[in-house]
C-alpha cells in the first residue's frame, strides 16, 4: 500500500476510534451516573443467602421485624438500614464523609465484628432510642480517641461508646461498603434522625446468619408466610452472585447498546476506509492485476488486503486510543458532571472496533481487486 | 582481385612460399574463403610478372625444392595505393539487389512471399553470424574484440540488422497494397 | 506439450467485433525458444495471453499436456499460472516496495509449496540468474538488464515448463537486451524449458530456434530458423 493511502488510513481510523471511545467514554459515564444516583431503584425485594449470612432487602422496619419473626430461632438476624449519603458528620472540628448505617443491637454478633473499644449498643439503647454510635476503627485511628467525644451527625450530638473492626460481609449487603468509615446507630435512632417515622421508606435490609439453611429453604420459608399475607410485597432470595447479576446483565446490555451505537459511527468513518482503501485497490491495478497473472487466488489477494487494513487499523487504533484518552482527560476536566468514562473497557472497545471496522470494510476492496482483469491492466505498458 | 593485395600484404610482414601464402589467406577469411593451388599460383606468377614480388628457390635435400617469395619496392607502393583508394559502391551488390528490379514484372503477392522470404534469410544469416562471432569471442573479453576477423564479423552483422530492418519496412510497405 | 489447435479470439459485442486471432493452430515444444514476431495489432500478444492462461479463446482446443484447458475455470487456470507458466514482461514489472527476494518469491506465495522451501528456492533461481548478490537490494537500485534477470528468475521459481516473454527486452539496449535473450536460450537449451518471446526486434527474433510470423491474427509463416543452411560466398576470385 502507498505510505499516502497508508498514512489516510491509519488517520481516518484513529479518528473513528476518537469518536467512539467518546461515545462509549460518555455512555459509559453516564450509565454510571444514573446508577449512582438511584440506587434504591435496584432490586428492592431481593433476599439473598450468602454462605453463613443473609439479607432480605428492600422493606420498611415493620416487615422487617414481621419477616425477622419468621425465621427459626437458630436463624439470627438484624435489619440494616440503606446508608445515608448525604448525613453530615462532624468530629471534632471536622466535618468528615462517613456512611451513617442503622442496624440492630445483633449486628456486631451477626457479622462476628471485632469490638475493639467499649461496647456495642444494646437492646435497651433502641429501645431508649439512645443518641449513641459504634464507628469503625479506622475512624478512631484517623481522628484519635479524643476527637470522638465530641461526635455530631447533622448537628446533633452523639456518644461514640465503642469501635468495631472487620469484614462486615461486604459482598453480601447490597448498598454500600460498611467496613471502613462507617457510623452504626441504633435502627430506631436512625429511623428518628433521618425518617421522621418508623413505618416510612423502604429503605431496609435484613441480615440473617442461617447457617443450615439452604437459599431453597430460606425461599420456602418466606413464601409460606407471603401468602398468608394481605397484599403480600415481592420478595425474593437471592446469593449475592444472583443479586449482582441482574445489575451487570443490564449494565452490559447498555453497554452493548452503546457499543452498537459506536459501531455505527465507526462504520460511517469506515465507508471512509473503504474509498480509500478502493482508491488504492485501483491504483495499484497493475500490482494487482501482476499477481492475479502470478497466480494468485482472490482469497490471496484478500488476505493481503485484510492484512493491510487490519495493521492499518491497530495502528490507527492505537493512535485513537491515545488521542481519545487526551480528548476525555479535557473534556472531563470541564465538563464535571457527565464524566466520560476512559478506562480498560473504552481501550478495550476501541481496538476491538478499529479491528473489526478493518476487517469489514476490507471485504469491499478485496472483492474490486479479484476482479481485476490481468490482461487489461498490463496491457497498459504499450 | 582482392587476393593479390591481401599476397602482398601478407609479404610485408615475411618471406613466405605458396602454401604458407594460401594458408595465411585463408586463415585472415575465417576459413570462409577457400583457394585451390592453381588459383594461388596464377595469382603468384601475375604479381611476379608485373614486378610487385620476387622469388627464389630454396634447395632442400629431402623433399622437392620450393619457391620462396618476398615483396619488391613496386609491390608495397602497389599495397598502399590499394588501401587508401576510395572503393566504388556496387548498387548491385547481390542478388535480391537483382530480384527487386523484377518485382514491377511479377505480381505483389509474390513480391511479398519473396520479402518474407529474405526476411527470414536474414534472421537466419544474424544468427550464424551471431554464432560465428561467439566462437571468436566465447568469453566476451574485450581484448580480442579488435581483431580483424571480429571486424569482419560484426561488419556483416551490422549490415545484415540494417538489411533486416529494410526488409521489414518493405514487408508492411507491400502488405499495403497486398 | 501445447497444442492449439484452430483458435479464435474475438474481442468486443456484435456488430463492432475485432478478431485477435483467427484459426490458430500451434505446437510448442520444450527445449525450443520460439520467437514470435509481426506488425503491432496482428495478434502476438494475445496469443500469448491465451498460451498463458491469461485469457480464454472465444473457439478451438487448447490442449496442455493432453488435457484441454479451454473449460477450467478461474481458480483452475490461475493454479496453472502459477505452476505451468512463468511470465517475464517489457516493463519488468517488479514490486517496487519489495526486494530483490521477495519479489522472486510472490509466485511461491501462491503456490502450494511448503513455506520453508520459498526462500532457498527463489535463492537458487537469483544463483542461476547470476545475481544472488543482490538479493536484498530493492529493484530501483538496479540496472534493467539486472531487472529483468530479477523477473525471468521470478518466472522461474515454481519451476514452470513454460516462459512466455512479452517484448523482454524492448526496455533494454542492445547489449543488455542480447544477454537476456541469451538467458532465454540457455533455459530452452539446458532446461528443456519451451520458451515463447514475442518481440518486434529482428535481432532478438535471429536467436530463436523457431520463428512465427503473424499478420492479421493469422500465423503467415512458422519455420526453424537453421543457421546451418546459410551459405556464407565470396567473390570468385
Amino acid at each position: 500500500m502507498k505510505p499516502l493511502y497508508k498514512t489516510l488510513l491509519i488517520i481516518g481510523i484513529a479518528m473513528g476510534v476518537v469518536a467512539t471511545s467518546l461515545i462509549f467514554g460518555v455512555g459509559q459515564g453516564m450509565v454510571m451516573h444514573i446508577r449512582e444516583k438511584d440506587p434504591n431503584d435496584l432490586d428492592i425485594y431481593a433476599v439473598y443467602q450468602p454462605t453463613s449470612s443473609g439479607g432480605i432487602t428492600g422493606m420498611t422496619l415493620h416487615f422487617a421485624r414481621e419477616i425477622a419473626g419468621w425465621l427459626p430461632d437458630d436463624v439470627t438476624a438484624s435489619a440494616v438500614t440503606f446508608d445515608r449519603y448525604d448525613a453530615e458528620v462532624k468530629i471534632g472540628a471536622e466535618f468528615f464523609s462517613s456512611r451513617v448505617v442503622g442496624v440492630d443491637a445483633g449486628f456486631a454478633t451477626l457479622f462476628d465484628l471485632d469490638i475493639t473499644e467499649g461496647r456495642f449498643f444494646s437492646k435497651e439503647d433502641q429501645d431508649n432510642r439512645s443518641r449513641v454510635c459504634v464507628v469503625t476503627n479506622d475512624l478512631v485511628d484517623l481522628f484519635g480517641r479524643e476527637a470522638l467525644s465530641s461526635f455530631m451527625i447533622n448537628g446533633v450530638e452523639y456518644e461514640v461508646i465503642g469501635a468495631v473492626q472487620g469484614d462486615v460481609n461486604l459482598a453480601s449487603l447490597m448498598h454500600g461498603n460498611y467496613s471502613s468509615s462507617s457510623v452504626f446507630l441504633p435502627i430506631e435512632t436512625w429511623y428518628e434522625q433521618f425518617e421522621g417515622s418508623f413505618y416510612a421508606g423502604v429503605t431496609m435490609q435484613l441480615a440473617v446468619h442461617a447457617p443450615g439453611y439452604s437459599k431453597a429453604d430460606l425461599n420456602q420459608l418466606v413464601s409460606q408466610n407471603l401468602i398468608n399475607m394481605e397484599s403480600a410485597p415481592t420478595l425474593k432470595v437471592a446469593t449475592p452472585n444472583e443479586k449482582n447479576y441482574n445489575a451487570w446483565a443490564r449494565d452490559l446490555l447498555i453497554l452493548a447498546g452503546i457499543f452498537f451505537v459506536a459501531f455505527l459511527v465507526f462504520l460511517l468513518a469506515g465507508l471512509n476506509i473503504i474509498q480509500i482503501a478502493s482508491a488504492n485497490v485501483y491504483d495499484q491495478q497493475r500490482v494487482f492485476g501482476l499477481k492475479v497473472a502470478l497466480g494468485a487466488l482472490p482469497k490471496h489477494l484478500a488476505g493481503e488486503i485484510t492484512g493491510e487494513i487490519v495493521a492499518c487499523a491497530l495502528q490507527g487504533g492505537y493512535l485513537g486510543i491515545v488521542l481519545a484518552g487526551i480528548v476525555n482527560t479535557i473534556m472531563n476536566h470541564y465538563v464535571g458532571m457527565y464524566w466520560a468514562a476512559f478506562n480498560i473497557f473504552t481501550a478495550i472497545a476501541g481496538m476491538i472496533l478499529a479491528l473489526l471496522v478493518g476487517w469489514i470494510t476490507s471485504v469491499i476492496p478485496a472483492r474490486q481487486a479479484a476482479r481485476i482483469d490481468p490482461v487489461a491492466v498490463l496491457r497498459q505498458e504499450r | 582481385m582482392a587476393v593479390k593485395h591481401l599476397f602482398l600484404a601478407l609479404l610485408t610482414q615475411k618471406e613466405l612460399h605458396g602454401y604458407e601464402l594460401k594458408n595465411g589467406f585463408e586463415d585472415l577469411a575465417s576459413g570462409k574463403w577457400p583457394l585451390n593451388f592453381g588459383q594461388v599460383y596464377q595469382t603468384l606468377s601475375r604479381l611476379e610478372r608485373d614486378g610487385l614480388i620476387e622469388s627464389y628457390e630454396v634447395i632442400q635435400t629431402d623433399k622437392p625444392d620450393k619457391k620462396v617469395y618476398r615483396v619488391t619496392e613496386a609491390g608495397r607502393k602497389h599495397l598502399e595505393d590499394w588501401l587508401y583508394a576510395e572503393d566504388n559502391w556496387n548498387l548491385f551488390f547481390d542478388e535480391l539487389a537483382l530480384k527487386i528490379m523484377a518485382f514491377d514484372l511479377i505480381n505483389s503477392r509474390e513480391a511479398l512471399e519473396i520479402l518474407r522470404g529474405y526476411r527470414s534469410f536474414i534472421l537466419r544469416v544474424i544468427k550464424s553470424l551471431t554464432e560465428m562471432l561467439g566462437r571468436m569471442n566465447p568469453t566476451g573479453s574485450a581484448g580480442s574484440t579488435h581483431s580483424t576477423r571480429v571486424m569482419l564479423v560484426e561488419r556483416n552483422l551490422h549490415r545484415a540488422e540494417a538489411d533486416l530492418k529494410w526488409v521489414t519496412s518493405m514487408i508492411e510497405r507491400w502488405q499495403k497494397y497486398d | 506439450m501445447i497444442e492449439l489447435i484452430s483458435i479464435t479470439k474475438v474481442y468486443g459485442q456484435e456488430p463492432n467485433t475485432v478478431t485477435a486471432l483467427d484459426r490458430v493452430t500451434l505446437k510448442l515444444n520444450p527445449n525450443e525458444l520460439t520467437a514470435v514476431m509481426g506488425p503491432s495489432g496482428s495478434g502476438k500478444t494475445t496469443l500469448l495471453n491465451i498460451i498463458g492462461c491469461l485469457d480464454s479463446a472465444t473457439a478451438g482446443e487448447y490442449h496442455l499436456d493432453g488435457e484441454n484447458v479451454a473449460g477450467l475455470d478461474l481458480k483452475a487456470k490461475a493454479r496453472l499460472r502459477n505452476e505451468m507458466f512463468g511470465f517475464v514482461f517489457q516493463a519488468f514489472n517488479l514490486l517496487p516496495d519489495k526486494t530483490v527476494l521477495d519479489n522472486v518469491m510472490i509466485p511461491s506465495r501462491y503456490s502450494r509449496r511448503p513455506r520453508k522451501e520459498w526462500k532457498p528456492k527463489a535463492m537458487a533461481v537469483l544463483e542461476q540468474m547470476g545475481i544472488a548478490d543482490l538479493a536484498l537490494r530493492y529493484p530501483d537500485q538496479l540496472s534493467g538488464g539486472q531487472q529483468q534477470r530479477v523477473a525471468i528468475a521470478r518466472a522461474l521459481v515454481n519451476d514452470p515448463k513454460v516462459i512466455l516473454a512479452d517484448e523482454p527486452t524492448g526496455n533494454l539496449d542492445s547489449a543488455t537486451g542480447r544477454e537476456i535473450v541469451d538467458v532465454l536460450k540457455t533455459l530452452a537449451d539446458k532446461q528443456g524449458k519451451a520458451v515463447v518471446v514475442v518481440t518486434h526486434d529482428g535481432m532478438v527474433a535471429s536467436q530463436a530456434h523457431r520463428l512465427l510470423q503473424m499478420m492479421d491474427g493469422r500465423i503467415i509463416d512458422d519455420s526453424m530458423l537453421d543457421s546451418s543452411s546459410v551459405v556464407f560466398s565470396h567473390p570468385n576470385f
